[in-house]
């Protein structure tokens, strides 16, 4: 005899989604809705997620990638504009842009090793920036994913292509160029603020007209070449009278120069990069520098920071040779040190008597010198 | 593009901010001023903060 059962068939169950918890949430509802999905603490879920973030960093991308990725489980009432999650958006895009320009998007160490972990920071910050800029949430199916990584990455590589251009073209001396590009987008947007259809233009003038006020602030200058340049007179008459470098590192070694006895003035430029000026031991120098950003080590003493005006300038002994440096730094280090191997002891804060263990040629007197002028 | 009823509120600031900060930029780069860190830091945040509270005023009258 068969029997059936007397209750109604229910509806089946829906189908189990991972969405992140609107309820649940410390930042963005990834674990809460995780722990839900597995049925476990979601406690447990942020502490494997905080494990996996100090163990290589793996666990950032995996949560900036569910952040994105995922839609919450109040979207459907929130809307595509829900702010919180447009903040959060953007501060991934900013962490995840600041952080690929200041690694170079290689050797981040995160554990995923070769390019897949650039990519994936790269997709990421992509989509999160095309979310920023369109408001068109990364959800969706997976072609629409690609599309807008593939646009967000387009968009990032073409700002940042767009500042690198105008640092360097405003380095080499196109700052007027470059400020009328900005007057005219800005003019073109009051323009357009009366007929609509200009608001792109934003984007690529504020990325134009950022790096071009880095470079007036900095007093940046690239004229005088690109690279390394090592300069190594051998005699007082082959020494000039100022050296000029646009970006990278200068070593200007005097060590092979007889200086005569009184002041040998001498003039050191670097727009970006490291400026080095190697002395002999029986070289008094005396130093002053202006420097944008960046910092001054001469010998013991060093001070760094940005705007900064550095003035040491030691008195010599009569018969003393002493040289007088005047350096311009835009963004960087100028050295001046008696050894081509750099200094590597803890730098210790100014202290008068270290002096004369560095550079004493500024207080004693050079017996092999003999007599000569006075200096100061 | 098409004549509105009333300017866009971004566009109009984030263009005078524009043009602003350009003529300061121009005039250093010409050499008639000598902009530092302590002076350009100020103009540039606070031409980005300006143009980001026109984006965020004209993005509440919009809904």
């Amino acid at each position: 005899m068969n029997s059936t059962p007397d209750t109604p068939l229910s509806d089946p169950p829906p189908p189990k989604r991972f969405e992140r918890s609107s309820a649940d949430r410390l930042i963005g509802g990834v674990c809460g809705g995780l722990g839900r999905y597995f049925g476990i603490d979601p406690t447990l879920v942020r502490i494997g997620m905080v494990a996996l973030a100090l163990l290589g960093g793996t666990g950032l991308i995996v949560y900036a990638a569910a952040l994105v990725l995922v839609p919450s489980d109040g979207e459907a009432a929130a809307g595509p504009d829900d702010s919180r999650d447009r903040v959060i958006a953007i501060a991934i895009a900013a962490v995840l842009t600041i952080a690929g320009c200041l690694f170079g998007l290689v050797g981040l160490g995160w554990g995923l090793g070769g390019a897949v972990g650039p990519i994936a920071f790269l997709c990421v910050a992509g989509l999160a920036a095309w979310w920023l800029i369109s408001g068109e949430r990364p959800s969706g199916s997976p072609g629409d994913v690609v599309r807008r990584a593939a646009l967000g990455v387009a968009l990032l590589l073409g700002c940042f292509a767009l500042a690198v251009g105008s640092f360097f073209a405003s380095g080499f001396g196109g700052g007027v160029v470059v400020a009328s590009l900005v007057i005219a987008a800005g003019a073109a947007l009051v323009a357009a603020a009366f007929v609509g259809g200009a608001r792109w233009l934003v984007l690529p003038a504020v990325v134009i007209a950022l790096p071009l006020a880095f470079v007036s602030a900095a007093g940046i200058d690239l004229d005088g070449g690109l690279g390394e340049r090592h300069v190594r007179p051998g005699t007082l008459a082959e020494v000039k009278d100022g050296y000029r470098l646009g970006a990278g590192e200068l070593v200007v070694d005097l060590r092979n120069v007889d200086l005569p006895a009184g002041d040998r003035k001498l003039e050191i430029g670097i727009g970006t990069g490291h400026a080095v000026v190697l002395v002999a031991d029986d070289v008094c120098v005396a130093t002053t520098a202006s420097v944008g950003m960046g910092g001054v080590s001469v010998f013991e003493r060093d001070g760094g920071g940005i705007d900064m005006d550095w003035r040491d300038t030691r008195r010599a002994p009569a018969g003393t040779p002493r040289l007088v440096l005047d350096g311009d730094i835009g963004l960087g280090l100028l050295e001046v040190r008696h050894s081509a191997v750099a200094i590597t002891e803890p730098r210790r804060r100014f202290d008068p008597d270290a002096i004369d263990q560095r550079n004493d040629a500024c207080l004693t007197r050079t017996a092999s010198r003999g007599s000569g002028a006075s200096n100061g | 593009m098409r004549p509105t009823a009333s300017p866009d509120r971004l566009s109009l600031v984030a263009g005078l901010v524009l043009v602003v900060l350009g003529v300061v930029l121009l005039l250093d780069s010409a050499g008639a001023l000598d902009l530092t860190f302590g002076s350009m830091a100020p103009i540039a945040f606070g031409a980005v903060g300006a143009i980001l509270l026109a984006s965020g005023l004209s993005r509440g009258r919009e809904r």
